[in-house]
């Protein structure tokens, strides 16, 4: 089968058999993430914003939002974490997870995993570098990873019928067409 | 019989379809495993880099100590005869007269302003020495121990970083700007960073002591690796009071060229220091910086 047949074939199985559930809490992590990364970054910008966190000992929001490590190739870290969340929100809806093309699902899971990777960057920095951690941090660092393994049993929650499908006699008798359950 | 083999068809194809249905069922049961495997692995990422790094700061803690009795008691009592004795010790040149700016003043006294890092070996050795000077004029408290770095001498010293003066004379202001590590410590005010600006445009070197903006030091006067390597802070502090020693010759030395540099900005008081034979001596060394350094305005 060449690939253009695959994507006719993966388009006419039609939107995948979702729960309920995962539209909703991958959307709120988002949401989440999207307010306190908008919180850092207003405080990033605006020195009179403060953060209501420690801003001494081990717990110091201080020193790690205004760290050298706070800027990556230049931008700040708290924007970056904004422009995230703000870009995979649109891969969250329910259209979204109900989509069988494999550039949705693949932009989701890659985008995800590309998160995670950066957290666990800046964990590092915060152990090994700053000598400090920073609360708010942690909250976002926390919602990137709940959202990853979200997505992650997503995705094996809702693989497309489209995967190995030989012909339309494999999906339920008298259904032409996936929907959401109820 | 047409109707039969319909039927049979049916059912084979409804068999083909069920059992396809299983293997998905499998398929998808094994890919929730090897997504948990990931998530798992991720969080064995995170946790080992969370638990090292918890062990890292309680080693590094374990490095800073408050400083013991005993060397608190040395650094205060260190006896003016030996003091005496050393003179300017063994220490290499280093103080630069400070022209063209304005007293460096704190509080309403002469300000010393100290800025090191406790990796660094030379700040590791004039720590002793400044501790000794300072303790002529005011008092020391909140001292630590530390260690220099370990690729960089892995020197016995004091650290600055959590330190009290109070003396009628003078000013101190440390600032311990980097750790053992070579991690930002603490920052250097805006006013803190102008100075060095305006007095060492091309970069400041660990340790930067400005007396006063009446005279600076930028670097050691000594080299400790040679004359304190391998003790523990106790044995310096029980050698730097012992004139005979190469630990002695050199802290006492630098100490009394920091106590002449003081004494000018407290109108040599008080006089009992100030007007010692060692300051004496000391002073004709800064003297001597004085015409052989160029300004550093």
């Amino acid at each position: 089968m060449n690939l253009s047949a695959l994507l006719r074939r993966r388009v006419q199985a039609g939107p995948l058999d979702v729960p309920f559930w995962l539209p909703a809490v991958s959307l709120l992590f988002a949401v989440f993430g999207i307010g306190v990364a908008t919180y850092l970054t207003i405080a990033h910008f605006d020195e009179s914003v403060s953060l209501v966190c420690s801003d001494n000992g081990a717990v110091n929001c201080g020193k790690v939002t205004t760290s050298a490590q706070s800027y990556f190739l230049g931008l700040p870290v708290a924007a970056l974490g904004l422009a995230y969340f703000v870009g995979i929100l649109p891969l969250l809806v329910p259209a979204a997870w109900r989509s069988p093309l494999w550039v949705v699902r693949t932009a989701r899971i890659v985008a995800s995993a590309v998160g995670v990777v950066f957290i666990v960057r800046l964990i590092y920095a915060e152990m090994f570098w700053i000598h400090a951690i920073c609360l708010w941090c942690t909250a976002v660092h926390a919602l990137t990873f709940l959202l990853f393994v979200v997505i992650l049993l997503g995705h094996a929650l809702t693989a497309p019928y489209g995967d190995d499908v030989n012909d339309e006699d494999d999906l339920p008798a008298g259904r032409k067409t996936a929907t959401v359950r109820r | 019989m047409a109707r039969d083999g319909q039927q049979r068809k049916n059912e084979v194809r409804e068999r083909a379809r069920i059992r396809r249905e299983q293997e998905r069922k499998r398929a998808r049961q094994r890919k929730i495993l090897t997504y948990s495997g990931v998530i798992a692995a991720v969080v064995a990422v995170i946790a080992v880099i969370v638990i090292v790094g918890v062990v890292n700061k309680s080693s590094d803690k374990n490095v800073r100590a408050t400083a013991s009795d005993q060397i608190v008691n040395a650094i205060k009592n260190v006896q003016p005869a030996n003091l005496d004795a050393v003179g300017v010790g063994s220490i290499q040149a280093g103080f630069q007269p400070v022209s063209n700016q304005p007293a460096l003043v704190s509080g309403g006294k002469p300000e010393v302003l100290y800025i090191g890092a406790e990796f660094c070996p030379f700040c590791a050795g004039e720590r002793w020495s400044l501790a000794i000077a300072l303790s002529r004029f005011g008092t020391l408290t909140g001292l630590e121990t530390t260690r220099s770095a370990t690729d960089d001498g892995n020197i016995a010293t004091l650290t600055f970083l959590n330190a009290k003066y109070t003396s009628d004379y003078l000013t101190f202001t440390p600032v311990e700007a980097e750790d053992r590590q070579r991690k930002d410590l603490q920052k250097l005010t805006d006013d803190q960073q102008k100075l060095v600006s305006a007095l060492l445009p091309k970069g400041l070197s660990f340790p930067f002591i400005d007396f006063g903006n009446k005279y600076m030091l930028n670097g050691g006067q000594f080299d400790p690796t040679s004359s304190l390597s391998g003790m523990s802070a106790e044995q310096i502090a029980t050698a730097m009071s012992n004139p005979s020693t190469d630990a002695g010759k050199a802290i006492m030395g630098s100490a009394n060229v920091m106590t002449a540099a003081i004494c000018k900005l407290t109108n040599n008081q008080p006089a009992n220091v100030c007007s010692s034979t060692a300051v004496t001596a000391a002073q004709s060394a800064l003297a001597s910086a004085g015409n052989t350094s160029s300004s550093s305005s």
